[in-house]
């Protein structure tokens, strides 16, 4: 084999894998890409359907979406301190039979769908009152994953750090809330904005909750199911759903981002 | 005096930490930072010790804590507890033959929901996690993010008002499963992403480098060291995509206008017939499809679980 064909053999080599790389970097951008549009062309569509906005009574756009923040507010605000105290039981004594319980209930709530805690929340309606058993099926839907990703924010705090207080003699209580649940703020913070999204968008499986007003108690599918899907004025309670996630996201975001920093 | 016994203390263990701070790959400026802190920022530490109120605190931290835990345990018991009962009971009103066929269908439409959308999802997060600059990929994370944090249910709604209204769908005409498959990998594409995302993400970075390095393409790295060694959690996110899309089959309640004679998935059939009764005493008929439906994705959710990794690596 002369030197120009040994060249040219080089030259194979080195361009296979290079093409190769090259097609997979493309069509892996296109697609990327086709799958963010995906999720924002509808977030554009609704916005361009809710352009007859004027024309809607306010008070009847701005009431559901009211209500859904006060049901999420209230759903959270019992969630949230529970799911720190058990996340932090999880992680501190991990081989007592109440934390292995906990993680076993917590692992069966997140097999639980949200049409099921939907059905279950319709049921007790009539014995708690639909408020309270709204707020309720909301609590269930976030507290798995409210309870996980807390764990996950606990467990970044290297294990190293706390060994080294206990092995000072700091007290279990001085360790949690001195160290972890201070370096691990920002992580904490934006697990619970992410599932507060969570929560806001579970408000779309209180469907089945017989409301005895006239009007939804949240942003629910009771808008979407009632009316027909061709429906535009619909796209108006979507769109607050929507823009609610959006800026729930975008504060975790900027909050981890911040973190890194 | 205390103070000072800690810093005594804290000096030797910066000098020459424990064995098992060794064996766990800790290095000596974490300690010595971790005692800097303790002892020069915080001051908590000392301060709970010499003031003895750390014992007490103790015991209100335990005790909250496994109040917490407790109240997580009741309200898992009580959900299945009612279900139990109530499908149980229920279940003599309830045809059996249809709950069956509705539970076959929605888990073969999720499964083919999820073949449709897990190879979308693995090249779109492939690009995000090997070949996207960091501009790029945070935008492409945060709409993923967007699109994951809201109910399936919402995007199947635009999508079909969307497709309606540019006239690419006419719903009477449209063959129905065929349509129940595209709503449901809709909803199932952003989450998807993210979660084959995030277990790329985990691959050590020293595996690629290396790979790179001795000559491979940044394709073959993945190919060969990424996806064989992030098998187990691609796996994992295809059985959570099959669950999530079991569950989210609820989208085809959306359909029931149009088909009315068409049999629907489990969750739809609640869905649609729950609005249809809002009767707390016909409500009750629904338990037994409940449970099913719950029964089926605890068991794929018991499916995904892989002892090999470590616990605090599972999300729900």
């Amino acid at each position: 084999m002369n030197s120009s064909s040994t060249l040219l053999v080089r030259s194979a080599r080195i361009r296979g894998p290079r093409l190769a790389d090259r097609a997979v970097h493309v069509g892996s951008a296109a697609i990327a890409v086709a799958v963010a549009f995906a999720t924002f062309a509808p977030l554009l569509a609704a916005t361009w359907s809710a352009r007859h906005l004027s024309q809607v009574n306010a008070a009847t756009v701005l009431a559901p979406l009211l209500k859904s923040i006060v049901l999420c507010v209230a759903a959270f605000a019992i969630t949230c301190p529970l799911a720190v105290g058990c996340a932090v039981a999880t992680v501190a004594n991990p081989g007592t039979k109440a934390v292995r319980a906990a993680l076993i209930a917590t692992r069966f709530l997140a097999a639980v769908p949200g049409i099921v805690l939907s059905l279950c929340a319709a049921l007790s309606a009539a014995v708690v009152g639909t408020w309270v058993a709204a707020v309720i099926a909301l609590g269930l839907v976030a507290a798995p994953r409210l309870l996980w990703d807390l764990r996950r924010a606990i467990y970044r705090v290297p294990a190293a750090e706390r060994a080294t207080a206990a092995a000072l003699g700091a007290t279990e209580s001085a360790i949690f809330l001195s160290i972890v649940l201070r370096r691990a703020r920002y992580e904490l913070a934006a697990a619970a904005l992410r599932n507060a999204s969570v929560c806001f968008g579970a408000s779309a499986c209180l469907l089945l909750i017989p409301w005895h007003s006239a009007e939804p108690l949240s942003v629910t599918v009771v808008q979407l199911s009632m009316v027909s899907v061709s429906s535009g004025t619909t796209a108006i309670p979507v769109l607050e759903l929507l823009l609610m996630c959006a800026a729930l996201q975008l504060a975790a975001s900027t909050l981890v981002a911040r973190r890194k920093l | 005096m205390r103070e000072r016994h800690v810093n005594v203390t804290s000096t030797l263990y910066a000098l020459c930490p424990p064995r098992h701070l060794r064996l766990a790959g800790t290095p000596h400026p974490t300690v010595v930072f971790v005692l800097n802190a303790m002892l020069s920022s915080t001051q908590t530490t000392p301060s709970l010790l010499r003031d003895g109120r750390g014992n007490s605190r103790d015991n209100w931290l335990r005790r909250l804590t496994h109040a917490s835990a407790i109240c997580f345990t009741a309200a898992a018991a009580l959900v299945a507890t009612w279900l139990l009962i109530g499908g149980i009971s229920a279940v003599t009103h309830e045809n059996g033959r249809r709950l069956v066929g509705a539970a076959m269908r929605g888990i073969a439409i999720a499964g083919a929901a999820t073949a449709i959308a897990f190879p979308l999802s693995i090249v779109a997060a492939t690009y995000m996690a090997i070949y996207a600059s960091s501009p790029v990929r945070k935008a492409l994370v945060l709409s993923i993010d967007i699109g994951a944090s809201v109910p399936g249910v919402i995007w199947a709604w635009l999508v079909l008002y969307e497709l309606q209204a540019l006239q690419l769908l006419e719903l009477p005409h449209a063959h129905p499963t065929k349509v129940a498959i595209g709503m449901v990998s809709v909803t199932l594409i952003a989450n998807c992403t993210r979660r084959v995302y995030s277990a790329l993400r985990d691959i050590p970075p020293h595996l690629l480098e290396n790979a790179i390095a001795l000559g491979a393409s940044r394709w073959d790295a993945l190919r060969i060291v990424g996806f064989r060694s992030s098998a187990g959690w691609l796996g994992r996110a295809a059985l959570r995509c099959l669950t999530r899309g079991t569950a989210e089959s609820i989208t085809l309640m959306l359909l029931a206008h149009v088909y009315t004679g068409a049999a629907p998935t489990l969750s739809a059939y609640i869905a649609s017939s729950g609005l249809l009764l809002h009767q707390p005493n016909r409500l009750r008929e629904l338990m037994p499809s409940a449970l099913l439906l719950t029964l089926i994705c605890y068991a794929l959710r018991r499916l995904e679980r892989d002892p090999r990794h470590a616990e605090h690596r599972e999300t729900p």
